[in-house]
């Protein structure tokens, strides 16, 4: 006992000392670098920030990182386990990914793995924290990655820090202007490392999808289905034609889904049921007149049968199972989970084809008002804890991902295994793509890559093209991605910290009720003559100061 | 401990004395003459100021904006004086419903679930065959010891639009057998509440029937000599000796009135039927686990242990006013 608290006190001294001497280095390099007071760094660094990039790897030579870094030091890793490879292994360094990062960067990874999401809350609780960690703070922390800057979690990065110990990193972020501000907060200190879409094409992926043959068989073309009367039609003539007892099936989670990615709302003049801008100007759809004539659709869908009667209580295995044994022809999903899982399952049975459906829209051939999009960063981020001793070593470890290297072996793996070039041009191997132990790709994927989640590097499209490589998945996306989303999509705003409360609880208690009267205007529970009530209700709970917040972080966003 | 007990009666002072004495000095005393006694009650004494006592400052984080990170002490004062939690959550557009459906539940739950058991022990002590009996009482414990979890998933599938609960209630023609029945509002409280019953009925009746068969059978042969029948005897000689027992937990029940679980409640409900299924403690989880607001979780469990507190004390004055028992 005695001796491994000596042990302790010794390793607590030896790890403040290196922390004191890094941190005097950086001092003395501040000097030479630049003369200009912190707090300026970043702001100058946003005006010409064409400049920045080639003014960093020039002559300082601690500003271009060298990998495998020398030294010997271990930085502990907190991650959550991932269905798709713990039921094989039980860390992450035990997998393929894992071990070629730890070899490729020359940094020793000690993982802290949680079960899920709410055990990395539990483990943020905690003061002893890991010095990297990979979580989506978006969904999963009140208030975001800023917030648990405030809260003292999260180590705020500078210019400066990031000149010196991420140059390949601070190039990507300074290469648009929506990855910068999507990676900062107000005070322009980046908050880690995040996950960047590389094209514009990555962004979409979601819609609707019905079974293909189905429809043939009905004599109808499925890329010509895309207003609400037709989108009906086909429903119930599924019903009275081949007696589909669930034409429609979905989870009370994929009504959300459609509605807030206004795959269905179009037809009505609703842009979306989520938040949305228009020139500038915030508008809540679910607050809008117009969601009443989605919801009257709905319900006349509803009422007619053609949807699942027990979507409120439904989980998403009932749903694959409906799609699957052919009790529903329509659902809704991603480009991987939905449409893409339900044909490699079912690729033996004979007769069994799905196809993309346009989003609905009012008048034949148009682009749909609204898609499903995201922003250029989104999901987990590896950001560097506060407990983290030696973060320059984490800022350079984590750089690792923007290099030209390590981006081949975030998104593809290690060449010969995951990976071979063919005409120059990476190629997922048979392992990957048919895997020889009967692994789904993305499965396959999870033990060589970190592209099929998030990470901490660039997404490459050329991996959604190859893991989407079934045609009906490529053509579903091209149609999914018919919409004119960009003119209305809110970028990743910053709610003001002042605001940062009040904004999380009239949100949650909002949405709260605005699902639980959707659910009942859609079953009919409650009658759609009550929709002025619903309307004067939101008012009540606080939608405009709702807005009003939302509005002001937007104007801060096109200001910064 | 006999001689530590004769030598306190030896020397134990006049009893006008003693109290002249401070009670510092005459612990010490006590402490000198009785140390074995106390080196026994220490561990206990330990147990709760470590388990029970320590852990209260965390209340603390009722009254401030807590961040983990700052943790309790450096975390700032909530608004209004530090009652901006309590405030907020009386004012929240859910109080009165999630208080209403918390009361619904947790009384019937009450009403349904707590005479059950002692009727269960009563028949059951009637039954003359041994092997009836315990088949009987293994049966009714058994779902006592499957997970919440599985409870939840069965019952849910029990009252699914193919279920057998629907088929059944369908066959009654109460239900058009559509729709699960727990995307009804009207239907929560009874499944809440008899699964319940199914999952406790066994369980708590084994310390009614403990009760029973401490009651002296001397009073059952008088009762019969009196010309007492079975239910004469049951009302007038079993009853008042369980009353102790019935009283004692009741007053314990009364004391959890305000606090029902999250996790069943969250197992079965959806958002459909929050209107009658949404309580307390998962309008709290929801703030607290989901959105991390750990501040005004905290308040409306300490509101909640408040409110229970007052009603145990109330409950026990009660009982002793009316039928002089009470837990103290």
């Amino acid at each position: 006992m005695k001796k491994e608290i000596r042990k302790c006190i010794a390793l607590c001294i030896a790890a403040g000392m290196t922390a004191g001497l890094t941190a005097c280095g950086n001092g003395g390099n501040t000097g030479t670098a630049s003369s200009e007071p912190q707090g300026n760094v970043a702001a100058s660094n946003k005006e010409d920030s064409s400049a920045a990039p080639e003014e960093t790897p020039a002559p300082d030579t601690g500003a271009s990182v060298t990998y495998p870094i020398q030294g010997t030091e271990k930085l502990t890793f907190g991650m959550a386990l991932a269905n798709e490879w713990s039921d094989r292994f039980d860390s992450w360094t035990d997998l393929p990914i894992g071990r070629a990062v730890q070899e490729k960067t020359g940094v020793e990874l000690e993982m802290v793995h949680v079960a899920d999401n709410k055990a990395m809350n539990l483990l943020l609780a905690s003061p002893d924290l890991p010095d990297i960690i990979l979580f989506n703070f978006q969904n999963n922390y009140s208030g975001g990655e800023i917030k648990a800057i405030e809260d003292g979690v999260i180590f705020p990065m500078d210019a400066e820090f990031l000149q010196q110990n991420a140059p390949d990193y601070w190039e990507v972020l300074n290469s648009d202007e929506n990855i910068m501000k999507g990676s900062t907060n107000q005070q322009n200190q980046v908050f880690g490392f995040t996950f960047i879409m590389g094209d514009d094409k990555i962004k979409t992926g979601y819609g609707l999808t019905v079974r293909d043959d189905w429809c043939e068989q009905l004599g109808l073309d499925v890329t010509q289905i895309d207003t609400a009367e037709e989108f009906h039609d086909m429903l119930s003539r599924f019903k009275s034609e081949l007696n589909v007892e669930i034409p429609m099936t979905f989870t009370s989670k994929n009504l959300e889904e459609l509605l807030d990615y206004g795959t269905i709302t179009s037809p009505f003049g609703l842009v979306t049921r989520d938040v949305y801008q228009k020139d500038g100007t915030v508008h809540i759809g679910y607050a809008e007149k117009e969601y009443r004539d989605v919801l009257a659709y709905l319900n006349q869908l509803y009422n007619e049968g053609l949807l699942d009667a027990n979507f409120a209580t439904n989980d998403a295995a009932t749903v694959t199972a409906n799609m699957l044994s052919g009790a529903s022809g329509v659902s809704t999903g991603a480009l991987g989970g939905g449409i893409g899982t339900w044909l490699q399952t079912n690729r033996d049975v004979k007769d069994y084809s799905l196809a993309g459906l346009h989003n609905l829209v009012a008048n034949g051939g148009d682009k749909s008002l609204y898609g499903f999009y995201k922003t250029d960063v989104i999901g987990k981020t590896a950001v560097i804890t506060n407990s983290c001793e030696n973060k320059e070593l984490a800022a350079q470890f984590l750089n690792y991902g923007y290099t030209d290297e390590g981006h081949m072996l975030y998104v593809f793996g290690v060449e010969g295994e995951s990976y071979e070039m063919v005409n120059g041009e990476p190629q997922y191997t048979e392992y990957i793509m048919h895997n020889p132990d009967g692994l789904t790709v993305k499965k396959a994927m999870s033990e060589y890559t970190l592209s099929w989640d998030n990470g901490p590097f660039v997404q490459d499209l050329r991996q959604k093209l190859q893991s989407a490589s079934m045609p009906e998945q490529l053509t579903a996306w091209d149609i999914w991605d018919d919409t004119t989303v960009e003119e209305y999509f809110l970028p990743k705003i910053a709610i003001a910290q002042k605001d940062l409360a009040e904004y999380s609880s009239l949100r949650s208690d909002i949405k709260t009720y605005v699902n639980e009267m959707t659910i009942k205007f859609v079953r009919g529970t409650e009658s759609l003559d009550h929709f002025d009530e619903y309307l004067a209700t939101l008012e009540s709970m606080g939608i405009g100061r709702l807005t009003e917040i939302i509005q002001a972080a937007t104007d801060e966003y096109y200001a910064r | 401990m006999r001689k530590t007990d004769n030598a306190r009666h030896a020397k134990l002072p006049a009893p006008g004395k003693q109290s002249k004495q401070s009670f510092g000095i005459r612990l010490g005393k006590d402490l000198k003459r009785n140390y074995g006694a106390y080196l026994l009650f220490l561990p206990v004494a330990l147990y709760y100021i470590l388990f029970a006592y320590k852990p209260m400052y965390g209340i603390l984080v009722a009254f401030k904006d807590f961040t983990p990170a700052k943790g309790v002490w450096e975390s700032p004062w909530t608004s209004s004086y530090g009652f901006g939690h309590f405030i907020s959550f009386f004012k929240s557009f859910y109080f009165g419903r999630v208080l209403k459906n918390t009361l619904v539940i947790s009384f019937s739950t009450l009403l349904v679930t707590f005479p059950a058991p002692i009727m269960l022990a009563l028949l059951l002590n009637e039954v003359r065959s041994t092997k009836f009996k315990r088949t009987v009482q293994t049966l009714s414990y058994m779902p006592h010891f499957i997970s919440l979890v599985v409870i939840c998933s069965m019952l849910r599938l029990f009252v699914a639009d193919s279920g057998i609960v629907t088929g059944f209630l369908e066959k009654l023609g109460i239900v058009d057998g559509t729709y699960s029945l727990l995307s009804m509002e009207n239907f929560f409280v009874p499944i809440y509440v008899f699964s319940g019953l199914w999952q406790t009925v066994g369980w708590n009746a084994i310390i009614y029937m403990s009760a029973l068969s401490g009651i002296d059978q001397g009073l059952y042969e008088a009762a019969r000599i009196d010309g007492a029948g079975k239910l004469k005897q049951m009302w007038h000689v079993t009853l008042p000796g369980l009353m102790p027992t019935i009283i004692m937990l009741l007053i314990l029940r009364i004391g959890q009135i305000m606090s029902i679980g999250h996790e069943k409640i969250i197992l079965l409900y959806n958002e459909e039927i929050y209107s009658t299924a949404d309580v307390i403690s998962s309008f709290v989880y929801r703030k607290g686990l989901l959105e991390y607001n750990w501040g005004f979780s905290t308040a409306v469990g300490l509101f909640n242990s408040v409110i229970n507190f007052m009603l145990v004390l109330m409950a026990n004055q009660i009982s002793r006013k009316t039928i002089y028992m009470g837990l103290w």
